[in-house]
């Protein structure tokens, strides 16, 4: 039937008269948070009563004159520059006075001259060192000082926890720099700039590593049968248990996710471990405790941090692990080991892809409803294997062996012939089984398509072995 | 550094005019993008990204003028292009979703219709949007919406009608008989 005009009418009458006026109080709680946001962003906006819990300590102010100053002299600032990469940020230790430590898993762990620091790692100095970042900027920390490289939205961010830096910019900066404690964060460029946390009196110890935890925390049992994924929303996007580098969650449940928050409404503890630990398939948690009795219960959790508008991806899942540790005893080691999965390696053909610049991203959608399945976009290699892990289904990982570390422009076009289905050959899994079956066959469009190649073999992937845990304690 | 103090006076002015704007805007801009994208998280980025941006260019003369329309259309454009975004976006990696064949449903879904409707409204042209979501979201009158647009009711008459014919359109070609 078709409808008439008359009814299409009333139709889009009624449903525009749907649109959603929002719940007053995620309105009030939004303002806060934007006004929390625009205050770090060094305004120098002066603070309303209603949001006295976000005042600065004493010397914030300070803070944000000289913020001010630095705005106003560098207003031309591009503030939102394409997204950052994760992978793209990392800092390399280039001198030190004393020794500089990188605290992993809260373990202090000595840096060498040259060696290369993951994004989200706090670094410590005992008399000073200077620290070059992805870019080319350069960190100097004075003694006693703890910083951490990681990515913002729009660039990079230094983040002081302790002491004091001096950071030059990149003289062609690919994008902004940003200093922060815990009062402000700064835009840094075209000048050095000298930032220092309040000064403390008291003796520290050398290395104190910090735990990062959640303001507010729910975890109740779910008595729901369907299992949903858990998703956090940090300043790099949502990410969940699984997906290219954790990132891509289901809109329709990436939408309802705030700033800051972690939320699940029927998620089993190793959902919950997988995402913490930042594991892919959730086969790579294994036990020494007896925790099977876990395997059919499932939990509804809300968390949200307390620097909801900042806070990052890599400290949500440490907030996760503080979590799983106070609300579940959740005690665990990694261990390494040698799995059979599918190795990424360039073609002997060689690699066809041409080299991309900006950050990774989708280029053009790939139509769920078609036959033909396809992939356009500009990734690393690492996220590409990771897309490859989800192609190919089954539990079976395929590990970045390129070595190649740039960004490339990706055009993939697969001729689905038959639906998803599990044939086993003599290599492992069908190849592509978890979208159907290819012609030509998975493998091979790769080799063609991209000049690169999928090898069935061992690798070596991190494990997380499960000490002891228990049901989770009361609200 | 005199720098500090030079730029300070500068700096709090403008500030108690920014957050004058923060402060009566806010809401608008917020209901608008929620009314657009229907989701709380998408809105309080579009406000962020806006005042952020605002934060960034400082006071334009576009800006002072007439701070409501600037940011009411700002906050409209921002929610247009996450929606339009939203159809380029597909989660081919997300294998939950991948796995799922797509399921023909024998009515169609009320999401569904909401869906379309929200992709027509983010294909009209921006002043056809900014009248139909005053109308529709904030409940403006005629009067009200020219008022804010700077226009004239009749312009604001026609408008309304032209929206809602090109809705009419693109929901029928989009639905067809499935309504």
């Amino acid at each position: 039937m078709n409808p008439s005009n008359e009814d299409l009418d009333k139709i889009i009458e009624a449903r525009l008269g749907r649109f959603d006026s929002p719940p007053p109080q995620s309105m009030v709680e939004s303002k806060e948070r934007t006004l929390q946001l625009l205050q770090s962003r060094a305004t120098g906006m002066p603070q309303p009563e209603t949001v006295s819990k976000l005042r600065l300590p004493h010397n914030g102010r300070r803070w944000l004159l000289v913020a001010a100053a630095t705005l106003v002299l560098l207003a031309s600032i591009p503030l939102l520059r394409s997204l950052v990469s994760p992978t793209d940020v990392f800092a390399t230790v280039e001198t030190t006075k004393g020794s500089v430590y990188g605290l992993k898993g809260g373990v202090p762990r000595e840096l060498t001259i040259g060696e290369k620091v993951e994004p989200g790692t706090p670094i410590r100095t005992d008399r000073g060192a200077t620290l070059k970042l992805s870019d080319g900027a350069r960190n100097q920390m004075e003694a006693q000082s703890e910083v951490s490289i990681e990515a913002a939205q729009d660039g990079v961010r230094i983040r002081l926890n302790d002491g004091s830096v001096r950071v030059t910019p990149s003289t062609q900066p690919e994008r902004n720099l940003y200093v922060q404690n815990n009062a402000v964060v700064v835009p840094v460029t075209g000048a050095v700039f000298q930032s220092a946390t309040p000064a403390s009196s008291e003796a520290r110890e050398p290395v104190a590593p910090k735990r990062l935890e959640f303001e507010v925390i729910s975890v109740r049992p779910s008595n729901m049968d369907q299992r949903t994924r858990p998703a956090c929303r940090g300043v790099e996007g949502v990410f969940s248990a699984s997906g290219p580098t954790g990132s891509m969650v289901a809109m329709n449940v990436a939408e309802t996710i705030p700033k800051g928050r972690c939320v699940a409404t029927s998620v089993s503890l190793a959902n919950i471990i997988s995402m913490a630990y930042d594991l892919p398939f959730s086969w790579r948690i294994t036990n020494n405790a007896d925790w099977r009795q876990f395997t059919n219960e499932a939990y509804q959790i809300e968390a949200k941090a307390e620097n909801a508008a900042t806070v990052t991806r890599e400290e949500l899942r440490q907030m996760l692990q503080s979590m799983l540790a106070d609300r579940f005893k959740l005690k665990v080691h990694k261990e390494q080991k040698e799995v059979q999965g599918y190795a990424l390696v360039v073609a002997k053909s060689g690699l066809t892809l041409k080299e991309a610049t900006g950050a990774e991203e989708y280029l053009e959608p790939s139509s769920q409803m078609s036959p033909s399945r396809s992939l356009h976009g500009k990734f690393r290699m690492s996220t590409l294997a990771q897309l490859m892990t989800d192609y190919i289904g089954g539990g079976a990982e395929v590990a970045d062996l390129t070595g190649l570390s740039g960004l490339y422009e990706v055009h993939l076009v697969l001729n689905r012939v038959g639906a998803a289905g599990g044939e086993r050959t003599a290599q492992g899994p069908e190849p592509g089984t978890n979208l159907g079956v290819f012609d030509p066959p998975f493998f091979k469009a790769i080799e063609q398509q991209l000049g690169l190649r999928i090898e069935s073999r061992k690798i070596p992937v991190d494990v997380v072995v499960i000490d002891h845990v228990e049901r989770p304690t009361e609200n | 550094m005199s720098t500090v103090k030079a730029s300070t006076v500068i700096v709090e002015a403008a500030d108690q005019e920014f957050e004058a704007i923060f402060h009566e805007h806010h809401d608008m801009a917020y209901r608008t993008a929620y009314g657009v994208t229907g989701s709380a998280a998408d809105a309080e980025d579009i406000v962020q990204t806006i005042f952020l941006r605002l934060l960034d260019r400082g006071l334009l003369p576009d800006l002072k003028r007439n701070p409501g329309g600037y940011i009411y259309r700002a906050a409209v454009n921002e929610s247009l292009n996450l929606v339009r975004a939203r159809k380029r976006l597909v989660l081919v990696s997300d294998s939950e979703r991948i796995a799922a064949e797509p399921a023909i449903e024998p009515e169609l879904a009320t999401e569904e219709v909401h869906k379309h409707l929200y992709e027509a409204v983010a294909k009209l042209s921006k002043s056809s949007a900014n009248i139909l979501i005053l109308r529709y979201v904030h409940k403006y009158s005629d009067a009200e919406i020219a008022k804010l647009l700077g226009t004239s009711r009749g312009t604001v008459a026609v408008g309304l009608y032209r929206a809602r014919a090109r809705l009419r359109k693109w929901m029928r070609a989009s639905l067809g008989g499935r309504i």
